[in-house]
């Protein structure tokens, strides 16, 4: 679960790079800062997504699309397939995990009671659109930054070893005009890759209000794993 | 042993049989000596914990079973935490690796789960569980590898990778596209799981299993083990340089032994020392000499030694908690040594032989009960407090041994302290002042015990763990961050082949079944899906070899879809192994470094056959432990753990405690009616007990201590040992006729020493390094002391309240209880005894009627304790218990010579010798009458027959007998010999009718050494005032007859009559009462030199003296 809930932060957190900004600068600080200080006009996103899974288990990389929904601060959505093969949802307090096809869901709480393997992607997740240098220095390191073909690639590491473990690098893809994220990449620790390409992305449109909070059909099996026992 | 030195030196031995002392010496002392060398060869040491706890309980044998053939329960557990997980990692790591390479010390050494390292490792492991699974499982799988569903398997693995979001899912599918390690119920097989006992999520917390090279061994190279293993992760940690906030922690069996071998030195030596050198101190505070103290010290010491030696006899082995027995026995058997000191400081004089034989049989009967109640242990069904009752029970009578033999003899002749003008004021205000204080307390006690309730009962096992382990708090802190609160249970499946055990794991999953069902049990684990089933590998072998067979097929498809070599290695690992198992006649356990790591986990083989070792995680209802120890887990299987293990130990416990209990109480009952034949004492005995008890309990909530599976038995300990403190204080009450000052200032400061050293040796246990220990020594020091405090305190006044008018000082008119006739002496015992006499031969009769009185008399020391008190200034303090104890059984052999004359047989031929006969003859031919004055020396009735005999007829005076028809039974038996019986009773006139008689020339008979009340004077007798008749000299002077006393001891095989000179007196002289007192005082001491003679027939059992022992103690 906490490589999950480390794969959507680092997703969400490069999606945060997002927002339209005029800044063009390719010093790292600049660049941090200068997309910092677009946060705060963000109050929803919306985007379509194409992730292109590297594994070493396959000999050709496998290609699927999908849809993201996002409302800072800690609600998203996210769709993969099409139609959806997975939904992962959460609407603050809770994080739910929905495979349509096997009518079965799984909910996580997510309302810092709970310790475990998914601390740290806690509290990279609640501060998934860091308002400030000091809270995303907190928890990224920035390893390097190069410009080239109008996109600033931006490579950073968690900070925290946990999350370490299970990714080992994040590259994010930086349009050079405005900050616009064009892509994120994950690698992970046996040297596979996921990459999102972000396309059609829609800033601070009107969610429908049951976006974050799916209705499961009385067919859907509901378990929560963490759930602990009396 | 029962021998004591003489004055000549020598010993005396049995009856023509002497010993030199020298010769004996060396005797005894060969004998300690082989003791000691046989004990300390026998002597083992035993630290398992489960060695305290009874076998016969199945959790309790099942975890032994576990300890003693599972891997898991050997092995050590390294722990390393860092802030940073990648240094957790590389110290983890490190130390493997180096301890992994120490052959000789380390089998394995694992920071890991093995298939985490080499994950095609598994697949030997793999492919033998397949041959093992359900025929059901095997052909699914089957199923899913033909050419028509393959691809759709494919697809959708491919599919299932492309948008899973769990890494977990992706490494499988990554890795086994073909769900070959999707095997049911996997156990350990479940290798994300076993993954999680190797370090918590977030990996700053990481374990190295270290298995060590060789099986279970003994605690002492257990301790040097892992001192060396200490030693060389101390060097990777400077060589490697971890970094400083790395931190290494020890837990995992090894530990718990050390722990617990070192706890039982420290045991053994600082509580046994502690308690000596208070017990040392208190003797020094009251003594203040140097031989005797060391003499004491030395004395303790051997009675340790010899204890030792004899328990190692005994048993063999020593646990962690009977090691605490020589604590407890140093403070208890100190007491019979400081009585025994105590009394000779009264009396420096008297020889230690006199001594011991007049305090001998009191602390001999003390011990024995003191021994009993700690024997009594051994019915508490737990056989580690079993050993230190054993040992403590023989431990006191060695001690008694050598206390009266060793120590008193050499602790030389003692010297009165001088009392300090403090210690004169503490005897002018004695202990009383603080009753009111001790009610209060009571009082508090009690509205505490109202307001917050009773001690609670601890269920848990915590009591024997060792106190401030750090093994076990690296255990809490292992389990804690691997997020696991609780311990699982164990399943123990036995079988006499692999085969049976087999059969037994599929009776065993189908009751876990139920019980999950039931919410017992929320999830369980067992070896069924890979232990080897013989049956299920043939069924399995055709299906297998046609994977086999279709493999290259398969993987092509594999292939064609997209799946890497990579991602189809585990699978042709897995296959490779199948097609080696099938070329095998029979199929062979696997060998490789999965299978070895899982088998020695939860495979296990001895002599008898085979074991295998399941968990079970308790449901919703497992927190009901009855339930759960109550559940049916299948035939050969055993449902065990440690969080079952206080519950269902407390549960044995506690039938047991209330039957021993009850037996207890039941014992000191018939205790306390030995002691007192008086209801009314029996029951303050009672109500002093009781009251410490609720003292006791309102101090345990008070201190929020809380009874455990140990600390019960201190219950029937308490009872066994504070019931003496009872005993003593009223016993001291009566002698003292309710003067609780001296009772303080004799009994009571003895008590407290006593107390005092009993209290420090339970006391000491308090710093066990034994939690249950620990909380028995404190329960008992404090129930010994509330018991103390209780008895010196409260008791006194209670008792003056309740009883104390029953007893007083004599001649103020008041009467005690040991004042009245033993309660024996009524018509209907009369009358069926000389129904026995008659028919009965004599040598019978008589031996019954000894043995009844012998046994009186240690059923009635208070009784004892009067003959004693009468006694005592004839033949002083030295000799005073043998003649007491003789005077019993003489008067055994009297009763049976007197029932048998009453009964009418005859007795002439008893008599041996008669002198004085013409005395008898001169007074009669005077014609004035005879009063023949005898006293209760020998057999006086028999004095009526021998005189009828010869022509004298005889009346006998007497007072009325107790009860109803017992004074006309006597009267008819002696009118069969022609006697007349005269009781005086309380008519005034009686005495006219006796005068005439006198006047009339006859011969009257009369006792005048223990007159009716009112009708005694005080006489010197052998130097001491004494009570005695005024009623002969009264009848001198009114009828002048003449005075002639009389008695008849028994000589040899029957008895003398000896007839005295008449008393000469002036008859005009008499008018006055002084003078008749002092006629009164020559006739008694006319029998002055028979009573010398004969004390041991000077039949007395009520006090005699106006001032009796009290003189004396004093």
């Amino acid at each position: 679960m906490k490589r999950i809930v480390l794969l959507l932060t680092a997703l969400v957190v490069g999606i945060g790079l997002c927002p339209p900004a005029t800044a063009a600068a390719i010093d790292t600080n600049a660049v941090v800062a200068a997309w910092l200080g677009s946060q705060a006009g963000i109050r929803t996103m919306t985007a379509d997504l194409v992730q292109t899974r590297k594994l070493k288990a396959l000999a050709d990389p496998l290609v699927t699309k999908g849809r993201l929904w996002f409302e800072p601060p800690d609600r998203f959505r996210w769709e993969l397939g099409v139609p959806a093969q997975t939904i992962v949802v959460r609407d603050g307090k809770d994080l739910l995990m929905i495979s349509p096809r096997l009518k079965r869901a799984e909910r996580y709480p997510m309302d810092g009671s709970a310790k475990g393997p998914w601390t740290d992607a806690l509290s990279l997740l609640e501060s998934g659109f860091p308002r400030d240098a000091a809270s995303f220095h907190r928890q990224y390191q920035v390893r390097s930054l190069a410009e080239t073909n109008g996109v600033f690639e931006v490579r950073i590491q968690p900070v925290s070893p946990g999350a370490r473990r299970m990714i080992s690098g994040i590259l994010l893809v930086v349009g050079t005009n405005g900050f616009r994220l064009h892509a994120s990449e994950l690698l992970l620790a046996d040297g596979s890759v996921v990459r999102n390409d972000f396309e059609n992305v829609r800033l601070n449109a009107t969610l429908e209000t049951n976006t974050f909070a799916p209705a499961l059909t009385g067919d859907f099996k509901i378990v929560e794993p963490w759930k602990k026992q009396p | 042993m029962g021998r004591g030195p003489q004055p000549d030196g020598r010993i005396a031995g049995g009856p023509g049989k002497p010993v030199t002392r020298r010769r004996s010496t060396w005797i005894w002392g060969l004998a300690v000596l082989a003791v000691l060398v046989g004990g300390a060869l026998r002597l083992r040491f035993d630290a398992d914990v489960l060695g305290l706890l009874p076998s016969d309980l199945p959790v309790v044998h099942g975890l032994k079973l576990h300890q003693a053939h599972f891997g898991s329960a050997h092995q050590l557990i390294v722990t390393v935490s860092a802030d940073d997980a990648d240094a957790a990692t590389a110290a983890a790591k490190a130390i493997a690796a180096a301890l992994g390479s120490e052959a000789t010390l380390v089998r394995r050494a694992l920071w890991q789960a093995p298939w985490m390292q080499d994950p095609l490792s598994s697949s030997e492991f793999l492919a033998w569980s397949w041959f093992q699974q359900p025929e059901a499982e095997v052909r699914r799988l089957v199923a899913r590898l033909q050419p028509d569903s393959l691809p759709q398997v494919l697809v959708e693995a491919r599919d299932q990778l492309a948008v899973s979001v769990s890494p977990a899912e992706l490494a499988k599918l990554s890795y086994d596209p073909l769900g070959l390690t999707e095997l049911p119920g996997a156990g350990l097989a479940d290798f994300e799981q076993t993954q999680r006992l190797f370090g918590s999520e977030d990996g700053r917390f990481r374990i190295v299993f270290v298995e060590p090279a060789t099986g279970k061994i003994g605690f002492k190279a257990e301790i040097a083990w892992l001192a060396s293993i200490q030693r060389k992760i101390a060097q990777i940690q400077e060589t490697t340089g971890f970094p400083r906030d790395v931190r290494i922690g020890f837990t995992g069996g090894p530990v718990f032994a050390a722990e617990a071998a070192t706890g039982m030195e420290r045991d053994m030596t600082q509580s046994a020392i502690g308690t000596l050198a208070i017990i040392a101190l208190l003797f020094w505070t009251v003594h203040r000499r140097w031989r005797p103290l060391l003499v004491l010290v030395a004395a303790l010491g051997m009675s340790v030694l010899v204890t030792f030696a004899f328990g190692a006899l005994l048993i063999g082995q020593l646990n962690i908690i009977s090691i605490g027995f020589a604590a407890i026995l140093l403070g208890l058997v100190v007491d019979y040594g400081l009585v025994a000191y105590q009394e000779h400081c009264e009396d420096p004089d008297e020889s230690v032989s006199s001594l011991r034989r007049r305090i001998g049989p009191g602390i001999f009967w003390s011990a024995l009960t003191t021994a009993g109640a700690f024997l009594l242990l051994n019915l508490g069904g737990l056989p580690g407090l079993a050993q230190l009752g054993t040992l403590v029970g023989i431990g006191v009578m060695v001690g008694f041994a050598v206390m009266l033999f060793g120590f008193l003899p050499l602790a030389g002749r003692p010297t009165l302290p001088v009392p300090s003008s403090r210690a004169l004021a503490e005897r002018q205000a004695g202990p009383f002042w603080s009753a009111r204080l001790h009610g209060a307390l009571l009082f508090a006690g009690v509205v505490l015990l109202g307001l917050r309730g009773l001690p609670s009962v601890d269920h848990s096992q915590n009591s024997l763990r060792p106190r401030g382990s750090a093994a076990y708090a690296e255990m809490e802190r292992v389990q804690a961050r691997l997020g696991q609160p609780e311990a699982p249970l164990f399943l123990l499946t036995r079988g006499a082949s692999a085969q049976d055990v087999a059969v037994r794991l599929g009776m065993a999953r189908r009751a876990l079944t139920v019980g999950t069902s039931n919410h017992l049990v929320s999830s369980f684990v067992l070896a069924d899906s890979w232990w080897p089933d013989p049956a299920m590998q043939a069924t399995n072998a055709s299906s297998l070899r046609g994977l086999v067979d279709a493999w290259p097929r398969i993987r092509s498809s594999a292939t064609a879809a997209g799946f890497s070599g990579e991602s189809l290695a585990l699978a042709d690992g897995i296959v490779r192994n199948w097609s080696n198992g099938l070329a095998q006649a029979r199929m062979s356990w696997p060998t490789g470094a999965v299978a070895d790591w899982v088998f020695h986990q939860a495979a296990a083989k001895d002599a008898d056959g085979w074991f295998a070792l399941g968990l079970v995680r308790p449901g919703i209802a497992g927190t009901n432990v009855p339930a759960v120890l109550d559940m049916p887990v299948g035939e050969g299987s055993i449902l065990t753990g440690w969080p079952l293990l206080g519950e269902a130990i407390l549960l044995n416990v506690e039938v047991r405690l209330r039957w021993m209990v009850a037996g207890i109480f039941i014992f000191l009952l018939l205790c306390l009616w030995g002691a007192f034949r008086n209801w009314r004492e029996v029951a303050l005995g009672v109500l002093a007990l009781a009251a410490s008890f609720v003292a006791l309990l309102a101090i345990m909530r008070f201190s929020g201590w809380s009874w455990n599976l140990l600390n019960l038995m201190a219950l029937p300990l308490l009872l066994g040992t504070g019931v003496d403190y009872t005993i003593h204080v009223q016993l001291a009450l009566r002698r003292h006729r309710g003067d609780r000052r001296a009772v303080w200032r004799n009994t009571g400061k003895a008590l407290i020493l006593c107390g005092g050293t009993t209290i420090a040796g339970f006391g000491s246990l308090s710093w066990s390094g034994n939690l249950g220990l620990a909380s028995l020594g404190q329960v008992c020091a404090a129930g010994v002391l509330c018991v103390l405090a209780t008895s010196l305190v409260l008791l006194p006044g209670w008792w003056s309240w309740a009883v104390g008018s029953r007893w007083s000082v004599v001649g103020k008119g008041e009467q005690a209880v040991n004042s009245k006739p033993a309660s024996i002496y009524h018509a209907r015992v009369w009358s069926f005894a000389l129904i026995a006499a008659r028919r009965l031969p004599r040598s019978v009769c008589q031996g019954l009627c000894v043995a009844g009185a012998r046994v009186y008399r240690v059923l009635n020391p208070g009784r004892f304790a009067v003959v004693t008190d009468n006694l005592r200034p004839v033949v002083g303090a030295a000799d005073v218990d043998r003649q007491a104890a003789r005077l019993f059984t003489n008067f055994g052999v009297k009763l049976c010579d007197l029932w048998r004359y009453e009964a009418g047989l005859p007795v002439q031929d008893q008599f041996l010798e008669l002198t004085g006969w013409e005395n008898l003859q001169s007074a009669v031919g005077a014609g004035r009458g005879v009063l023949l004055i005898t006293i209760h020396l020998g057999n006086w009735e028999f004095g009526a027959p021998l005189l009828a005999a010869r022509g004298v007829r005889l009346l006998v005076l007497t007072q009325p007998e107790p009860g109803d028809g017992f004074t006309e039974m006597r009267r008819g038996a002696r009118a069969r010999w022609g006697i007349e019986t005269f009781v005086v009773g309380e008519d005034p006139f009686a005495f006219v009718e006796i005068i005439k008689r006198l006047q009339a020339g006859q011969t009257v008979a009369l006792l005048m050494d223990r007159p009716p009340a009112g009708s005694g004077v005080e006489v010197e007798l052998f130097g001491l005032p004494f009570i005695a008749s005024i009623a002969a000299a009264e009848l001198a002077r009114a009828s002048g007859c003449s005075l002639v006393p009389a008695f008849i001891p028994k000589t040899g095989n029957g008895y003398a009559a000896h007839i005295l000179p008449a008393v000469a007196y002036d008859r005009a002289s008499l008018n006055s009462r002084p003078a008749r007192a002092a006629l009164t005082g020559e006739i008694l001491r006319a029998f002055e030199p028979a009573i010398r003679k004969h004390p041991d027939q000077w039949f007395h059992f009520v006090p005699m003296w106006p001032k009796p022992a009290a003189s004396k103690e004093q």
